[in-house]
């Protein structure tokens, strides 16, 4: 039954690209409503709270700016990530340029009256891996998605992929355990 | 996933903070920002199609050139026609006798 549901799923989806590609602006709100949890979700994992929404817009704006360009619209969701990585890179570069806010947002991380629950570990951990390492945890642990499509959406090879996926773990474990937790 | 990283994985899914959700403005402000921007092409135009315009141009430009210049088809001329046979008879007389005096030497 799942597998009937993701195929209608996925056919309507090519549907809705297709009319986006001849402008068609209703249909490219429909493919926003469809998409724009799992967008800002990605966002949110890989750059935090901040600008999200500018981050979001940008993304969007992106898609339909190119999306006549995208050849095979079955390849729709992995072009979407792979947008939301580029975006989420530029906002890295624009970040690394302005030092000072980055100092600000560490010492905001630093102060352990926010460190109370779980959730704000996860968080700080994920913050503290290279946007690389941090981009296959999200994707693979959280967002579930094949290897083969992560090296497709990080333009890496399988390999790549997989020793970054090795590093990241042990790096998010030893961050944990330093915390107290031990998993 | 090794058996090793299973709690860990399993620790990171339940408590990875999710996202605040969308402001309800955001999706009219992304409709508006779309509305503001190009409609995209329907379909990319493709790159050698374009590559063969400026080739075609500069070979249809060269045969016109060629024609206007060297290539002119040739025609009979108009008038004039006993100068020239008078011409012809003098200088193959003149040849005639030219050689008569070279096998004499």
């Amino acid at each position: 039954m799942n597998v009937l549901t993701d195929a209608v799923f996925e056919t309507d989806c090519i549907q809705l690209v297709r009319k986006c590609q001849q402008g068609d602006k209703q249909s490219f709100r429909l493919l926003y409503q469809r998409y724009h949890q799992q967008v800002r979700s990605i966002l949110y994992r890989l750059c935090g709270s901040e600008f999200l929404d500018d981050l979001q817009q940008e993304v969007f704006l992106r898609v339909w700016k190119s999306i006549h360009q995208l050849r095979n619209p079955q390849y729709f969701s992995t072009w979407l990530y792979r947008i939301c990585w580029n975006v989420a890179c530029d906002e890295n570069i624009r970040r690394q340029k302005q030092r000072h806010q980055v100092e600000n947002r560490e010492k905001e991380l630093d102060n352990p009256l926010l460190l109370l629950h779980y959730e704000e570990l996860v968080a700080k951990g994920l913050q503290q891996l290279s946007l690389e390492h941090r981009a296959v945890i999200i994707l693979h642990d959280l967002e579930d998605l094949p290897q083969k499509e992560i090296a497709q959406i990080l333009s890496i090879p399988v390999g790549t992929v997989k020793s970054r996926l090795f590093k990241a773990r042990k790096k998010l474990r030893e961050f944990l355990e330093k915390e107290g937790i031990t998993l | 996933m090794t058996i090793e990283d299973e709690p860990l994985v399993n620790f990171l899914k339940v408590h990875c903070p999710t996202a605040p959700p969308s402001p309800p403005h955001l999706e009219e402000s992304i409709m508006k920002a779309i509305s503001a921007s190009e409609v995209p092409q329907a379909r990319r135009r493709k790159p050698w199609w374009w590559l063969s315009l400026p080739t075609a141009a500069v070979l249809v430009g060269g045969y016109c050139w060629f024609l206007g210049n060297c290539g002119k088809s040739p025609q009979m001329a108009s008038g004039g026609g006993e100068e020239i046979e008078a011409f012809m008879m003098e200088v193959w007389n003149l040849s005639t006798t030219s050689s008569e005096f070279s096998y004499a030497k």
